[in-house]
């Protein structure tokens, strides 16, 4: 692997979080994000091959991917994201309970497939895959993610309740 | 394991796949560098459904297009106009009117074939219309054939894309073209609470292609002039506020004198004490109205008939009031109603007839 590769893929690792993230949160559609970050990537590596090294490498991937989603926006067909948002008092989840369902080792769980799972959750409509990335993939805490997608804590708390409660009944767990 | 590790691992498997991420893109651009020594074989260009794959062709295309046109002094040229009207094709709209904007290309110079596809923004004042992205009309000059998509990423602002869909044509894949005319048209709705005044529609970020001359790919052409933005006008709600007073309508036979040299009555007829057959119409409106007048007869008394006049003068029906202007006075009318019949052979009491007053919206002669 040449010196360039070796950057770049050093660069990918440090940053693809971070920019998958942002990616995800701007584009309306969150399961075009991996395409646009790939897209991204892809333009900063010919311009790193072409012009050797980059001044803020990071500066400059994020300036990318931001024109990436532009030209997502330009052509893309979509309308608004206009997900119905639970009321505050729709639900009293019970989010303590809810954790420790999550992370209790459960010997039904060896059944399920990883796939059959992502493809239940590819199927959820925008916001909730959002809430559920974040929270499962990045870690965040829920007071961050409703701040994050500029919701309401308690609508991030139902809408991630009701899916599991669904999960449950549909993978019958 | 736990339902929660589960759940992070398909979405890092899946949607965060960031091992395959990272080989697709050494590789694709591996393929690329393979691609680029192997120049001389002609890349296919072809116009995909998916927008966002669009997206991509399209720059590519119109990034070699620009090279292409300055190359050949190509003289592509087109203009696109702008037009916004109401439902009844007017520029001058009301709150909860439809205005469509229509988009088209005029003056086609030196096409290849024709307009296969475009994209540019349409500005908007979003607090006075609201978009309605059901309505797009896709069905331009070569109808089905087209792929027409909008979005409304930012507020006031409406991107279009518009191109050329495939299709079979004696077995070979071809591609429709416009070649004049309409190519888009988009639909709103006046808010209600807009405000009254002058508001444009503007195009900007505008690309279009056609054709390349030996058919290998697609090239930009230039628009001139600049389009011009479409103005519509945003009249006040109208308000229609007609006061209609009344005589008592009340008539009496008047025999007349007895004339014994012919031994009749003469200059009898229908008479009413003063104004008491007036009708007075005042238009406080702000728009002008027209006033039309009916005497209908009743049953039995078919033989009373009734007419107006209007200022003293036979009444041509319908004549129109001027709307009020503010500070103004209002347009008035005096109508008069007269009887008519020969002497009644009974004494007669009750109601003779109907007056109807209709008021309408004054529409200018055409």
């Amino acid at each position: 692997m040449g010196n360039v590769d070796e950057a770049f893929v050093r660069l990918y690792n440090e940053t693809y979080d971070g920019v998958l993230k942002y990616v995800l949160l701007k584009c309306g559609n969150p399961h075009d994000a991996p395409d646009i970050v790939q897209k991204t990537y892809l333009n900063y590596y010919e311009r790193l091959k072409k012009d050797g090294g980059i001044k803020k490498p990071e500066s400059y991937l994020f300036i990318i991917a931001q024109n990436e989603i532009k030209k997502y926006y330009r052509f893309k067909s979509a309308r608004k994201n206009d997900v119905p948002l639970f009321s505050g008092g729709e639900e009293n989840p019970d989010i303590e309970k809810l954790e420790a369902f999550l992370s209790q080792d459960c010997p039904q769980h060896s059944s399920l497939d990883v796939q059959e799972i992502w493809r239940y959750i590819r199927e959820r409509d925008d916001l909730t895959f959002k809430i559920f990335v974040l929270y499962f993939y990045y870690g965040e805490k829920l007071a961050d993610i409703a701040k994050i997608l500029d919701i309401g804590e308690s609508a991030v708390k139902n809408r991630l309740y009701r899916t599991i409660k669904q999960m449950r009944e549909h993978f019958n767990i | 394991m736990n339902l929660k590790n589960l759940i992070s691992q398909s979405i890092s498997q899946n949607f965060a796949a960031r091992e395959k991420t990272l080989d697709l893109i050494l590789d694709g651009a591996k393929s690329g560098e393979e691609r680029a020594r192997s120049r001389g074989a002609r890349p296919v260009l072809r116009w995909v459904r998916r927008p966002v794959v669009l997206a991509a062709t399209l720059a590519v295309v119109m990034v070699g297009s620009v090279i292409t046109l300055i190359a050949q002094n190509a003289l592509k040229t087109t203009n696109l106009q702008l037009t916004a009207v109401n439902q009844s094709g007017s520029t001058t709209v009301l709150p909860g009117d439809t205005v469509t904007l229509t988009v088209s290309t005029q003056s086609q110079k030196d096409f290849k074939k024709g307009v296969v596809g475009l994209t540019l923004d349409i500005l908007y004042d979003d607090d006075v219309f609201e978009y309605d992205n059901e309505t797009i009309d896709k069905e331009m000059s070569n109808p089905g054939k087209f792929v027409a998509a909008t979005n409304e990423a930012e507020d006031g602002v409406i991107t279009v894309l518009v191109y050329a869909d495939d299709y079979q044509d004696e077995s070979q894949p071809s591609l429709a073209y416009i070649e004049g005319g309409d190519i888009f048209s988009l639909t709103f709705t006046v808010n209600e609470d807009a405000e009254p005044g002058n508001y444009n529609f503007t195009v900007q970020d505008y690309k279009l292609a056609d054709y390349t001359d030996d058919d290998s790919g697609f090239e930009l052409v230039t628009v001139t002039p600049t389009p011009q933005p479409a103005t519509v006008t945003v009249a006040g709600s109208t308000v229609i506020s007609v006061d209609v007073t009344w005589g008592s309508m009340e008539f009496t036979y008047n025999v007349g004198d007895w004339d014994p040299d012919t031994h009749q009555y003469v200059g009898g007829g229908w008479t009413c004490d003063e104004d008491e057959n007036k009708i007075t119409v005042t238009n406080n409106s702000n728009i002008a109205i027209d006033v039309t007048c009916e005497y209908a007869k009743a049953q039995g008394y078919e033989w009373i008939s009734g007419s107006f006049t209007v200022n003293g003068q036979s009444a041509n029906f319908p004549f129109t009031l001027d709307k009020l202007e503010e500070g103004g006075t209002p347009d008035s009318r005096y109508v008069y109603l007269t009887l008519e019949s020969e002497k009644p052979d009974d004494e007669i009491q009750g109601q003779v007839g109907t007056v109807t007053v209709s008021i309408d919206e004054h529409q200018p002669e055409q």
